[in-house]
């Protein structure tokens, strides 16, 4: 049964590790610093998923990215776009509707 | 170019995850996971107080996984029949397929037309649509079953950064190439002894005899084979045009066995009668067996080329 949980937790989070992404990245930063910051409000995600998942989120346009060489260390740093702030909204207006659908179940099926 | 150069885990990690990527964003995705990856262990280093060493690249590789699967991230969208960890092979298995196919069709057509050679419907334009049809259709349902059997068994779960080839990894020993030299000249002494027509339509398997089309094809192979095993005596490094001189070897075969299942494969029978029916058919096998054989290892001395001249053009990684 765990492994069968951890599939379900997995897919449970992938849709909201977008909304995460695109939220940290309201302020710019670069990879293993956005991993960071997710890290540090409890969403431990792996690099090998983080990374590529960034790199999709800007072939869509969600994301801006520019290369930049400070403190002599080359880093690629990312932020969210305008189109990214307007998908951004709409799925969180759709995650807070789901919230709420979940929340009446619940409190039905009590 | 010769490839001498050792390179660290982590090098031949980011080569290896480079040879899988698609050609778009490739060189960028790599720089970008290079200095992710460099960043992550100069500050595990400075945590710990301990340098980075082999050992830590190792550790933090493993936390990353099969490059393949690394690279498949990367792929983005989902594929229904073959997912994105198999897709750039199994595109380029279609592509070099209808390549070959489509050059021998041509090449019967040609001699057709040129030689006035009879070959029946071989020709027709609904044989190419046929075989193009049957050549997909086989090869995705390869990748499909693989991709089943790789998630059934875990096989990218159990991968160890370990394993990774090291990319200037000689040939074979002096020995060991000395003793395929002999063993290929003795061969072709060996198919010396059955006497065949050296003709073109031998080669192009119009002369009822399939054994003598393969014999012909497998002589081919072995001619180009023996430079390749005496040169190894004396070195055993790889270069370029040796790896493509030796994918070029295994694709004759291969070439050959196709030709063959092409024109004369079915007259095997006929040249022999006394062999049983369901020996004549397992020629077919023979020879699809033959064919996916010498693919397979063109295939894989051709990753061993592009891993190789990957990890030739790639910096090693700095820490600073």
């Amino acid at each position: 049964m765990s492994e069968k949980l951890e599939a379900m937790r997995l897919e449970l989070r992938r849709g909201i590790l977008i909304l995460a992404v695109l939220n940290a990245l309201k302020q710019e930063q670069y990879g293993y610093s956005l991993r960071k910051a997710l890290q540090a409000v409890d969403i431990d995600i792996g690099e090998g998923t983080l990374y590529p998942l960034v790199r999709r989120l800007e072939s869509y346009g969600l994301l801006d990215s520019r290369w930049s060489s400070e403190e002599g260390r080359k880093r690629r740093y990312y932020q969210t776009s305008p189109k990214g702030i307007e998908t951004l909204l709409a799925l969180q207006t759709d995650w807070q509707q789901l919230n709420k659908s979940l929340a009446k179940i619940s409190e039905a099926n009590k | 170019m010769n490839f001498l150069t050792k390179k660290s885990p982590l090098d031949r990690y980011i080569a290896d995850v480079k040879s899988y990527l698609p050609a778009k964003n490739r060189a960028d995705i790599v720089e970008e996971l290079r200095v992710n990856l460099a960043e992550k262990l100069a500050n595990r280093a400075e945590d710990s107080g301990v340098e980075v060493s082999e050992e830590s690249e190792i550790e933090l590789l493993s936390e990353f996984g099969h490059p393949l699967r690394l690279a498949a991230q990367y792929q983005g969208e989902e594929r229904s029949l073959v997912g994105p960890t198999l897709y750039p092979f199994y595109r380029m298995s279609v592509l070099v397929s209808l390549v070959i196919s489509t050059c021998v069709m041509l090449s019967i057509s040609l001699a057709e037309i040129f030689f006035r050679v009879e070959l029946g419907d071989v020709s027709s334009p609904w044989m190419f649509v046929n075989t193009y049809i049957y050549i997909i259709g086989v090869i995705t349902a390869g990748y499909v079953l693989t991709e089943r059997l790789m998630k059934r068994h875990n096989y990218l779960d159990s991968w160890e950064p370990n394993a990774m080839e090291q990319p200037d990894n000689a040939l074979a020993s002096a020995w060991g190439a000395l003793v395929a030299c002999i063993a290929a000249i003795t061969w072709l002494v060996i198919l010396n002894l059955l006497s065949i027509e050296h003709s073109l339509e031998t080669l192009l398997g119009q002369n009822q005899n399939p054994i003598y089309t393969l014999v012909f094809w497998m002589k081919i192979e072995i001619v180009i084979l023996i430079p390749q095993y005496f040169y190894l005596v004396f070195n055993q490094t790889w270069s370029r045009n040796r790896l493509l001189l030796r994918i070029g070897s295994e694709l004759i075969l291969s070439l050959g066995c196709v030709v063959i299942l092409f024109n004369n494969a079915g007259s095997l029978g006929l040249n022999y009668p006394d062999v049983p029916q369901s020996l004549a058919s397992a020629f077919y096998y023979v020879l699809w067996g033959m064919i996916i054989a010498t693919t397979l290892s063109a295939i894989s001395y051709w990753r061993k080329l592009r891993l190789l001249e990957i990890s030739d053009q790639l910096p090693a990684t700095s820490y600073q």
